[in-house]
C-alpha cells in the first residue's frame, strides 16, 4: 500500500463518520505502507487520528449517556 | 550559583531550578524524553510537572487532569486528551520522533495536549469539534509552537494540523493582530466554546482604521468563512498562506 492509498483510504473512513474504523485501520495499515511515510505525512495522519480519537472517544460517550441518565 | 539558560523568557528564567533544566537544556530535555519513551515514571513525572509549572508561569495553566499516560498506541496517534481528563502520549509516537531526532516534538506534543486540558470540555464540545475542528485543533497548535519558540527557543518542532494553524497565521496578518494575542484570547474559552468566542474575540482585537470597532454584520462574514476553513474535513489539507488570506480579505470587504 502506498503512503497517498494509506492517507486516502483515512480520510475516507473519517469524512463517512466511522472514527473507531480510522483508528483500527491505522493500527493495522500503517506497517505495510511502502515506501514507509515521509515525517511530514507522519504528522499529517497525527493530526488526523488525534481526531479520530477524540471523536470516537466522544461518540462513545453520547452513547453511554442515556444509560447513566435513567441508572 | 543557578545557571542561566539565555533562550528562555523570564518567566521561565524564575522557574524552580529542574523545571528550569528542563525548559533550558535540549540535552535534559532528550535525556528525559528517551527515558518517558520506555516507560520511566520518574521521568514522566519529571516532564509532566515542568510543562505544568512552564504553562502556569506563561499565564496559560493547565486545568485538572486524571494523569497523564505514556502507553503504547501503535498505529499513528501521538496524543490526545480524552473527555475523562487524561492526557495519552505514544510510545512509538515518542520513539520516532527520538529516532527523526526531533526530540522537542515531544515537548510540542506534551504541550499542544496540556493546552486542550486548560477546563473540563464545554457540553458543547462534540458538536463543535464534529463540525469544525480547527477552531481548536488550530488555536491548541499554533500556541503551543508559539510557547515553544518565543518563550523556551526551540525550532524543530515538527507540528500538526498544519492548515488550521497557518488559517490563523492569515487571519493574523490580513487583521494586523497579532496571532499569538487571538490565540490566548481564545484559549480562555473550554474546549467546545471556542467557536462561540471567536467573534467576540475579533471584535476585542480588531478596528477599522478610524477607530470604529468592527461592525456585526462583518463579524458574522468572518464566523462564516472560519466555519468552513476550520472545517474537521480539511484536517489533512496542506494550506496555501497566500490563498487562505485572499479568503480572508474577502471577508473583511
Amino acid at each position: 500500500m502506498t503512503a497517498e492509498e494509506y492517507l486516502a483510504k483515512l480520510e475516507a473512513l473519517m469524512a463517512g463518520g466511522r472514527h473507531q474504523e480510522a483508528l483500527a485501520f491505522s493500527t493495522a495499515a500503517s506497517a505495510r505502507i511502502v515506501p514507509p511515510l515521509t515525517a511530514d505525512q507522519r504528522e499529517t495522519v497525527y493530526s488526523l487520528m488525534e481526531m479520530a480519537a477524540t471523536l470516537a472517544s466522544l461518540a462513545r460517550d453520547a452513547s453511554a449517556l442515556p444509560q447513566r441518565e435513567t441508572a | 550559583m543557578t545557571p542561566d539558560y539565555p533562550p528562555l523568557s523570564a518567566p521561565l528564567q524564575c522557574l524552580e531550578e529542574a523545571e528550569r533544566l528542563f525548559w533550558g537544556s535540549a540535552a535534559e530535555r532528550a535525556a528525559l524524553f528517551r527515558l518517558s519513551a520506555e516507560g520511566g515514571t520518574a521521568a514522566i513525572l519529571r516532564v509532566d510537572a515542568a510543562v505544568v509549572a512552564g504553562l502556569a508561569a506563561l499565564g496559560l495553566p493547565r486545568g485538572p487532569v486524571r494523569g497523564v499516560a505514556v502507553e503504547s498506541a501503535p498505529g499513528m496517534l501521538a496524543g490526545w486528551k480524552d473527555p475523562a481528563c487524561t492526557v495519552h502520549l505514544s510510545a512509538e509516537a515518542l520513539s520516532a520522533y527520538l529516532q527523526d531526532g526531533l526530540p522537542d516534538a515531544i515537548a510540542r506534543i506534551w504541550v499542544h495536549e496540556s493546552l486542550h486540558a486548560r477546563q473540563p470540555y464545554a457540553p458543547t464540545y462534540h458538536s463543535e469539534y464534529a463540525a469544525a475542528a480547527g477552531y481548536e485543533e488550530g488555536m491548541v497548535e499554533g500556541l503551543a509552537r508559539s510557547v515553544l519558540r518565543d518563550h523556551a527557543g526551540m525550532s524543530a518542532l515538527a507540528g500538526t494540523f498544519e492548515y488550521y494553524v497557518t488559517v490563523y497565521l492569515a487571519l493574523g496578518d490580513v487583521l494586523d493582530v497579532a496571532v499569538e494575542r487571538l490565540w490566548r484570547s481564545l484559549w480562555q474559552a473550554p474546549a467546545g466554546q471556542v467557536r462561540a468566542r471567536f467573534p467576540r474575540v475579533l471584535a476585542d482585537l480588531t478596528g477599522w482604521p478610524d477607530g470604529r470597532p468592527v461592525d456585526s454584520v462583518t463579524l458574522g462574514r468572518l464566523q462564516a468563512v472560519a466555519d468552513r476553513l476550520f472545517d474537521t474535513r480539511r484536517g489533512r489539507w496542506w494550506p496555501d498562506p497566500m490563498e487562505l488570506a485572499r479568503t480572508w480579505r474577502l471577508a473583511i470587504r
